[in-house]
């Protein structure tokens, strides 16, 4: 059963280029936000993810980082689902 | 040589033993502690694992802790370590061999996923050296503790899509998270042997995930049906690996599965107070609602 | 950089070599050599045409191609950890060779680089009988068959194809070959140094005799990895000094006054 966060650590997740689908993310993260999609591929769900850093670490290619993170802007820009635009406002008054 | 066998007809020499599968364990969709503790005891059932247990006052739920290098635990805890991911390998090893062997028949499947497959054999018997020289390491010895075949039996299908995605993406995808700690444990311990041959065990790993997510995308290109089958055979296999929820707890996920159970299990492994608020402590910090 | 007038044949009194030490008998713009050095004994033309050569790259890619897949099976069938582990980098050397002559093939105009074909049924028996042992007290089989019938097969084969072929017109194979000759001898060595300390019994080297044998005689009947030619067979060489003008060609320059002697 995952937990669900009423607080924000910091700005949602996002996969960038070179993740291996090692699926250790997904694993790891302890609100079911990570998962694989029906096309192999490792989507954050940026609603559901509080920035608690829990899978940052485990990634054996560094291909996890924040939405606030520079590496991130290709995705940030991309318009893809799960990618949650409004994260800044949320950051702000989600935070202690 | 016929195509294709059975985690059972694995050869070993007989220094090694066995203990059964726990199948029922592995698939269940949730455990209840007596579970756990049953499980434990039937995967560590050699004596000369108990009685190194009882001397160091520990217990199967060892294996599940983090464990520091100054800890009493820790001799134990690294050759159990070293002598499961050594098994680990082997059975990697053999796995990534059938690869290799198991599909030539099969015209539509590219040449160039019998290459990756018997680069991976070379990659894990490389592996299988290193972790032997590591058990010499730290004083343990092959075949001291027994083997389960799981690895195998859950990640070795008869559909090649399947086959890299329980071999190269679930199987190698937890020995990456599983040397992620012997690496920290090793730079703990300042131990260079350990960490730096781990080091690069884990770099072939990548390159064996990769291939792992390269041909099950390549082989089930254009056919979502077959897409969803494998997808769903992945997460049969992931929990299989997570060890009943056990295994991700370890770096503190999972947290509400896996605490009460962890907390239970080591009250009746006959862990201390402490020992117990420090495995509350591995959970993320988190505020509760 | 400014353009100077080159340093020509006439000019060469005035050139130097660079260091400014003037004429050098045999060297610099005095130098009329061929690409040849004069120690070089290459020859021009090899034992096969282009779709000869091919014919026996497709032959070596099934040979290569099964017995890497075979020696990849085979670890999980083999008890003894020595061997298992033996096996595991000789499954990729295999693979990796395989994988040579996959590049190699649309170099010599085949347009199927994956072209993997047995030379003949016989072959493709033999293949089958080698490879066929599977019980785990049969690890002395796995390792005569390998190590002692095929890779001692390859080894001849190979060190033939690389001394037959042209140096010159066909030396991107003759570098491939060096690669997998090496892997073949130190596998060569390794799986009989293997054998020997594996099988010390009377009964188990009588056992890998008889197994020797009966691939030996099987592989005989084949003729080898390439067929009835695979030691040669031909007498299609050109011998190294031999003149290699065609007789059509050698007629016309010799009226143009042009031909050498």
């Amino acid at each position: 059963m995952a937990r669900t966060f009423k607080k924000r650590h910091g700005a949602p997740y996002v996969i960038i280029e070179g993740c291996i689908e090692c699926n250790i993310c997904v694993r790891v993260c302890p609100y079911d936000a990570i998962f694989m999609s029906d096309d192999f591929e490792i989507v954050v769900d940026g609603a559901k993810c509080p920035g608690c850093h829990r899978c940052y670490d485990p990634c054996p290619v560094d291909a996890i980082v924040p939405m606030d993170d520079p590496r991130a802007a290709k995705i940030r820009d991309s318009n893809r689902p799960f990618v949650l635009e409004n994260w800044p406002e949320l950051l702000a008054t989600q935070a202690k | 040589m016929k195509k294709f066998m059975t985690s059972d007809e694995l050869a070993r020499d007989d220094r090694f033993t066995r203990t059964p599968v726990p199948l029922d364990f592995l698939m269940a969709e949730e455990v209840t502690v007596e579970q756990v503790e049953e499980t434990m005891n039937m995967l560590l059932s050699n004596n000369e694992m108990r009685e190194m247990m009882e001397e160091q006052g520990g217990a199967s739920g060892n294996l599940f802790k983090r464990v520091r290098p100054t800890d009493d635990e820790a001799p134990l805890f690294i050759k159990t370590q070293m002598h499961g991911i050594f098994m680990g390998e082997m059975q990697a090893l053999e796995a990534a061999g059938r690869s290799a062997w198991d599909f030539t028949d099969d015209k539509e499947l590219p040449w160039a996923f019998q290459l990756d497959m018997a680069r991976q054999c070379w990659d894990e018997t490389r592996h299988v050296e290193i972790y032997s020289a590591l058990l010499d390491h730290v004083d343990a010895r092959i075949g001291q503790f027994p083997e389960n075949l799981f690895l195998f039996e859950f990640g070795c299908s008869n559909d090649p899509a399947e086959r890299v995605v329980g071999v190269n993406r679930c199987l190698e995808g937890l020995a990456l998270d599983v040397f992620n700690d012997t690496i920290r444990f090793g730079k703990q311990a300042e131990d260079e042997t350990i960490w730096r041959s781990v080091d690069y065990v884990s770099a072939d790993e990548v390159t064996h995930v990769r291939f792992g997510s390269v041909w099950s995308r390549a082989l089930t290109e254009n056919d979502p049906k077959r897409r969803k089958k494998v997808l769903d055979f992945q997460r049969k296999v992931d929990r299989a690996f997570s060890l009943g929820g056990l295994r991700g707890s370890y770096d503190g996920a999972n947290v509400e599965g896996f605490l009460p159970l962890a907390v239970e299990f080591r009250k009746l492994a006959g862990f201390s107070d402490a020992d117990i608020a420090e495995v509350a402590g591995a959970a993320p910090k988190i505020v509760k609602a | 950089m400014a353009t100077k007038k080159p340093a020509t044949t006439k000019t060469a009194k005035a050139a130097t070599n660079g260091n400014g030490s003037g004429d050098v008998a045999g060297y610099g713009p005095s130098r009329h050599a061929q690409p040849f050095p004069y120690w070089d004994r290459r020859r021009l033309v090899g034992e096969w045409t282009v779709e000869e050569s091919v014919e026996r790259i497709v032959n070596y890619r099934y040979a290569e191609q099964q017995i890497s897949a075979a020696l990849g099976g085979w670890v999980a069938t083999i008890p003894e950890l020595d061997v298992k582990a033996m096996f595991g980098p000789h499954c990729y050397q295999h693979a990796w060779a395989c994988d040579l002559w996959r590049l190699r093939l649309p170099e010599l105009r085949e347009n199927d680089e994956l072209r993997a074909e047995p030379a003949n049924p016989e072959f493709e028996a033999f293949m089958k009988e080698l490879t066929s042992p599977e019980d785990g007290d049969l690890t002395v089989e796995k390792l005569v068959g390998t190590y002692r019938v095929l890779v001692p097969h390859l080894l001849a084969t190979y060190t033939f194809h690389q001394k037959v072929t042209s140096d010159i017109v066909d030396s991107p194979t003759v570098r491939i070959l060096g690669f997998m000759l090496a892997d073949l001898h130190t596998q060569f060595v390794e799986g009989e140094m293997m054998i020997q300390d594996l099988a010390r019994t009377p009964k188990l080297r009588e056992r890998a005799g008889k197994w020797q044998t009966h691939l030996d005689v099987m592989l005989a009947k084949s003729g080898g990895v390439a067929g009835e030619h695979t030691l040669g067979g031909r007498s299609r060489i050109v011998m190294p000094g031999k003149a290699i003008l065609g007789p059509a060609l050698r007629t016309k320059l010799e009226a143009a006054g042009t031909a050498s002697s």
